[in-house]
């Protein structure tokens, strides 16, 4: 068994989570955090690799923990002398065993630690007065002797020192939601900003990916000195965790957005994930992706134009102009043949235009529309030929008027 | 720039495809009626339609995961992707469309378009002309990237900037006419 055991100040939640991309081996209680980097050994360039990932976690979460490797997790504290203490396999006992006695207050799992604190600290003093200077004069003593001076207590602190009782790592599973916070009152531009928004969603994709998932929406709120807290929700067309791809999608929404007081917070929360699951690979095949790259970018658009303003089309079952089709991602092909509709132009405005047609245009009948019962719209749809252009023209007898909507290209 | 007199006017649609085929630059029709479809069809998405041109058989004849997309963009519409499905075929799996807001995103748009290097063929309907400068830097994009702009617009651009200008010529009308019909 090898340990790899942080020991930190502040809790280790969110980095926790990260290191499930290391082992998923892991027990957590608060500020203390036990990977088991054994399986490692000879796999996927083994100890080296993980100490590299775990230190690259460290610097991408702004930790500053102490560190241990070590064969048992009961000795990890114990042994947690110095900022890093890296033992070599089959060697911690030796020092383990070098240690002063007052480091067996903490050899154990660390919930026990916690509880028997007080009583371990008074059998330490005491066992320091009787001359015991070192861990290794305390399990020199036999079984029978340790029973007699210290009591059961003392047998406690052999077993864990001897190595006979086996802490057993609880496994640990992600609940948090998976939110960054950053201050930004000391930012004072939209670069710096992006690049602090850049550390976060760097920390959110390592969590995603430690979680095998990826996001499908993320929620940004935005903390103002006065004023109401404002929150985006953006939605993805396709669910991503690249962290240069949320930049991306951030970018566009801040770009869009303005406010009239300072910015205080900015908070960010994915509030939809899917499990990843890996395509297949192909060398000859790149459509799976393109279609992936086309996402990202149609939802880069959406946040600058909107939802309804980018996507392939797809036939809906509306004899309206306007709700005869929508924008959807992903690209799907029509099922079946739609019903045959009268003639329509290539192109409709966004929507239609009060227009007065010319004294020599020539109009011929197209179509006749009603929309809802409780819509006061009733078009006379009519094709309008000038010398220049063929307009797609109606009459509303409600509002007594005639309206440009579409041009036959 | 090549103004497209004889091709128009020749009878054989196959001349207009090898024209059009893995050249990257810009190409404005600006020519009354068809000109959509007719850009449509030179942005080859989808296969050629079969000879009884009705959309249900063309249909047929889709792939299912096409090989290569499309991108519309357009300032003050939409291209009506229903007219184009039912009477033309058009493979609406493969044609992005996008609307945007003011004349010049449809040039921004366009360019970044270009740039990603995803799309084929990239059709604008800008209600606006740019600046000449910015039309140079579509074209180098576009002949970079090896993608086909079209610029669906009756104003008048920078000659030098584009590759071919398919514009009121005579008898073109109904020529183009001829064209759309036959696709």
């Amino acid at each position: 068994m090898r340990i790899l055991y942080f020991q930190n100040s502040a809790p280790l939640s969110e980095f926790t989570e990260a290191c499930l991309s290391l082992t998923p081996k892991i027990a957590t209680y608060t500020n203390k955090l036990f990977l088991d980097i054994g399986a490692t050994k000879k796999a996927l360039g083994g100890e080296s690799r993980i100490l590299k990932s775990a230190a690259e976690l460290i610097e991408l979460f702004e930790l500053d923990p102490q560190i241990v490797v070590t064969d048992r997790p009961e000795w990890a504290q114990s042994l947690a002398l110095n900022k890093t203490c890296i033992f070599p396999p089959g060697q911690s006992r030796i020092y383990f065993l070098r240690l002063p006695i007052e480091r067996l207050t903490f050899c154990g799992p660390p919930d026990e630690i916690e509880k028997e604190k007080p009583e371990r600290e008074d059998l330490v003093r005491f066992m320091r007065r009787v001359g015991m200077a070192t861990i290794e004069h305390f399990t020199a003593l036999s079984p029978l002797a340790i029973n007699r001076r210290f009591g059961k207590m003392g047998c406690s602190l052999r077993e864990w020192a001897d190595g006979e009782r086996e802490f057993v790592l609880p496994t640990f599973f992600p609940s948090d939601p998976i939110r960054e916070t950053i201050d930004a009152e000391d930012i004072p531009s939209m670069e710096h900003l992006l690049f602090s928004l850049r550390h976060a969603l760097c920390r959110i994709e390592v969590r995603l990916s430690a979680r095998g998932m990826l996001a499908r929406s993320l929620a940004a709120s935005f903390s103002f000195l006065t004023g109401p807290r404002s929150t985006k929700n953006i939605s993805f067309s396709e669910p991503m965790r690249s962290a240069q791809a949320l930049l991306r999608l951030l970018n566009e929404c801040l770009n869009g957005l303005h406010w009239e007081s300072p910015l205080h917070e900015i908070q960010l929360e994915i509030t939809d994930m899917v499990p990843y699951v890996p395509g297949q690979l192909s060398l000859f095949d790149d459509h799976e992706s393109k279609l992936s790259d086309i996402g990202e970018y149609i939802a880069r658009l959406k946040c600058r134009f909107g939802e309804s303003s980018v996507g392939f089309a797809k036939l809906t079952e509306s004899y309206l102009p306007e709700r005869s089709w929508k924008a959807t991602f992903p690209p799907e092909l029509p099922e079946r043949p739609q019903q045959i509709l009268p003639r329509r132009p290539s192109f409709i405005l966004a929507s239609p235009r009060p227009y007065i047609p010319a004294k020599n245009a020539r109009l011929m009948p197209s179509e006749h529309l009603a929309a809802e019962w409780w819509e006061e719209d009733d078009r006379q749809y009519f094709i309008l030929e000038t010398p220049e252009e063929r307009l797609w023209v109606y009459w509303n007898p409600f509002q007594q008027q005639w309206f440009l909507h579409g041009v036959f290209d | 720039m090549v103004y497209l007199r004889r091709l128009v006017l020749s009878s054989s649609f196959s001349y207009l495809e090898r024209f059009f085929a893995d050249r990257g630059g810009l190409f404005q029709i600006s020519s009354h009626g068809g000109s959509i479809p007719f850009a449509l069809k030179c942005s080859v998405i989808g296969p050629p339609p079969p000879k009884e041109n009705h959309p249900a058989t063309a249909l047929n004849a889709l792939p299912a995961t096409p090989s290569c997309y499309s991108i519309w963009i357009a300032d003050n519409g939409f291209l009506y992707a229903p007219s184009l499905y039912h009477e033309r075929g058009l493979p609406l799996n493969q044609l992005l469309i996008v609307k945007v807001n003011e004349a010049e995103e449809v040039w921004n748009v366009g360019l970044e378009a270009i740039q990603t290097g995803l799309f084929s063929s990239v059709l604008l309907r800008p209600s606006r002309a740019c600046h000449a400068h910015y039309l140079r830097k579509l074209q180098l994009a576009a002949e970079r990237m090896k993608a086909k702009v079209f610029i669906i617009a009756k104003f008048k651009l920078p000659h030098w900037t584009l590759k071919a200008n398919i514009g009121e010529l005579d008898h073109a009308h109904s020529l183009l006419s001829k064209f759309c019909s036959s696709f």
